[in-house]
């Protein structure tokens, strides 16, 4: 494979100080992307004295720091830089946001934000566009680089576990290609609901990528027992980085009650999710809704079913659907691979080998079996 | 590093001397893959002279476990000193890597 | 700051040999500052090791160089700090996702989790050019 071209010094150094290590690293990636050479602190006052070191030229500060808080790191880097000061805090701190802006911050960004929009606002800052793609035989070196750094993302999108759910099992695998495109399944269990989510933002390579980043965020922060409120919630945020693009996302959100086995959904425009019975036979759930993206305003209906003993839910990308040749063969081959696994684990896997090595697509499966009784 | 393939009972057990880094991942790979060679070997690696883990002895250990399990046995973990512990910990991994206490108690309850 | 060892008498090959060599100076920075609670030395060593294993399996030699690895350590009673300088490198922009084109998911996988790893165990981390190369450092409060 051809040796891509090294990418160009940065010229401008960034400090990034935020105490989630995973948000953290996240913005580290983006501003390295953008050009910059990345400090990074985890808290208020590792992240003054860092700056003192390194005298960057932007910083990125969380308001909600664990030790010196955010309003008081800004002071203290005020007194000695004049680094351009993006402050970033949950949506709903509104005031910090603008208490920041007061103390000497140039600008704010809401949690759960868009990678796009602060690329953006930075760009503009700084007048600096991400480095052109030279033009010729170089360019298939630098689109791997860019389908590997797709492929990192959005494997950094997927859930690291499962949570115990008592009597159920949850699986979730994505079998990814060489193309990336912009699936992913989240997993959220919190006072005792499990809501589990399977996405796909259309397009390849880091776009998708990026765009299911979004929206895996815009959905995390909008949770609550209400799939139908969640969604609406999550359209207002990634709505429009999704027109912006001119880009959709097909998305099935459900939230479970364990203990009574209802599942109550929102199907904007996925359509590939199943519940198999005990006896083998399985049913589709209806989709109405058109995906993410291609209106303004949410007109879902969120439906309900219920998981019995015995019974799972299947969700699949369209990945399995190219695999299996179309909706008929995929619910045989769903039925057939529930029947011969004993756990939900052992189904996402057997599903998600399906398309085999010829697989053209990324392959997503998220399995959810409730225990027999 | 040095490794010490042993049977106890019914189960396999490796006992690992030393640091787990990217030198010694390749040599644990190449005992685990050895050991798990006839078949539903229940293997039980005995941490408890591993004073050092790294992200790639992890990753070996990953590797090994599949390869277990590939073979229609598995993989358990036992004696996790403190360092290690805390890197399965960091990397969430101790859901996959239960810390036994002992060898012998690795597979109980199964 | 004390300096233990200055970066131009141990600049050597990047190779496991780094790795094990990181090891046995820290062991002998321990005893110099007997001070530094274990819980301490385990979390500094294995970040150290984490950037050092980076350098090793995925910095990128520039034309017609071998990339050569240097490690500072500096032990004051408040601080941990490492610099660890990756020479005739090119400068990745995207430091632990240099393993692309190597090998695979997996190796990819591996080193990604190695990197979040140390953000968890660092206070700051830092990834920059130099003259040369570029150079890691981490900071790390232990008193």
């Amino acid at each position: 494979m051809p040796h891509s071209p090294a990418p160009s010094l940065p010229q401008r150094r960034a400090l990034v100080i935020e105490d989630d290590p995973d948000i953290r690293g996240l913005l580290a990636m983006l501003l390295q992307q953008r050009g910059f050479a990345v400090a990074e602190a985890s808290g208020g006052l590792a992240g003054v004295e860092s700056a003192a070191r390194s005298e960057p030229d932007l910083v990125i500060l969380d308001m909600g720091l664990p030790d010196i808080d955010g309003l008081e790191t800004c002071r203290r880097l005020r007194r000695f830089t004049n680094a351009y000061v993006m402050v970033v805090s949950a949506h709903s701190q509104e005031a910090d946001l603008l208490a920041g802006l007061q103390e000497g911050a140039d600008d704010y960004v809401a949690k759960p934000f868009s990678a796009r929009e602060l690329g953006a606002r930075i760009d503009a800052v700084f007048r600096r566009r991400r480095m052109a793609e030279p033009p010729g035989p170089v360019r298939d070196a630098d689109m791997d680089d860019e389908q590997q750094r797709a492929a990192a993302v959005q494997r950094g999108l997927l859930p690291r576990s499962a949570p115990e759910v008592p009597g159920y099992g949850l699986a979730g695998h994505c079998r990814p290609t060489r193309s990336v495109g912009g699936d992913f399944y989240d997993w959220h269990l919190q006072q005792d609901q499990l809501t589990v989510t399977l996405a796909d933002a259309m397009g390849k390579g880091m776009g998708a990528a990026l765009l299911a980043a979004t929206l895996r965020s815009a959905l995390r922060g909008a949770h609550g027992p209400s799939p139908l409120r969640t969604c609406a919630a999550a359209l207002d945020l990634a709505g429009p980085d999704l027109y912006a693009l001119d880009a959709f996302a097909t998305v099935f959100h459900a939230v479970l009650d364990p203990g009574s086995g209802t599942l109550r959904y929102v199907d904007a425009g996925h359509g590939l999710a199943w519940i198999v019975d005990a006896a083998g036979g399985a049913r589709r759930l209806g989709s109405e809704g058109l995906p993410f993206g291609i209106e303004a305003e949410a007109a879902w209906e969120e439906q309900t079913e219920r998981l019995l003993p015995g019974e799972s839910l299947v969700a699949v990308s369209d990945g399995f659907l190219d695999a299996t040749g179309g909706i008929d063969a995929a619910a045989v081959r769903i039925r057939a691979e529930l029947a011969a696994s004993a756990s939900a684990q052992d189904a996402a896997e057997a599903l998600a080998a399906v398309a085999g090595d010829a697989a053209r697509d990324d392959l997503t499966v998220v399995v959810l079996r409730r225990a027999a009784a | 590093m040095r490794f010490t393939t042993s049977t106890r009972g019914d189960l396999v057990e490796i006992a690992a001397a030393g640091k787990l880094n990217m030198a010694s991942a390749s040599e644990l790979r190449r005992v685990v893959a050895e050991a798990a060679a006839p078949g539903g070997a229940r293997i039980v690696v005995n941490l408890a002279g591993t004073e050092f883990m790294d992200s790639s002895g992890l990753g070996a250990l990953v590797g090994c476990l599949k390869t277990a399990r590939g073979a229609g046995g598995d993989l358990r973990i036992a004696n996790v000193q403190e360092q290690v512990r805390m890197v399965l910990e960091l990397t969430n991994m101790d859901r996959i890597f239960t810390p036994y206490p002992s060898v012998e108690t690795a597979y109980d309850g199964v | 700051m004390c300096s233990l060892d200055p970066p131009a008498s141990c600049r050597t090959l990047a190779d496991c040999e780094a790795v094990n060599r990181c090891h046995e100076r820290l062991d002998r920075l321990w005893e110099a500052h007997p001070g530094v609670p274990p819980r301490e030395r385990a979390r500094f060593e294995t970040a150290l090791v984490e950037i050092v294993g980076n350098v090793v399996r995925h910095a990128r030699p520039g034309p017609g160089q071998r990339v050569e690895v240097a490690v500072e350590l500096n032990v004051d009673a408040s601080f941990l700090e490492a610099r660890v300088h990756e020479f005739g490198a090119v400068h990745a922009d995207i430091p632990h996702l240099r393993a692309a084109g190597a090998a695979s998911p997996a190796a990819e996988a591996e080193s990604g989790r190695g990197l979040a790893m140390v953000r968890s165990l660092v206070e700051t981390l830092a990834y920059a050019p130099t003259e040369g190369g570029n150079v890691w450092t981490l900071r790390r409060r232990h008193a």
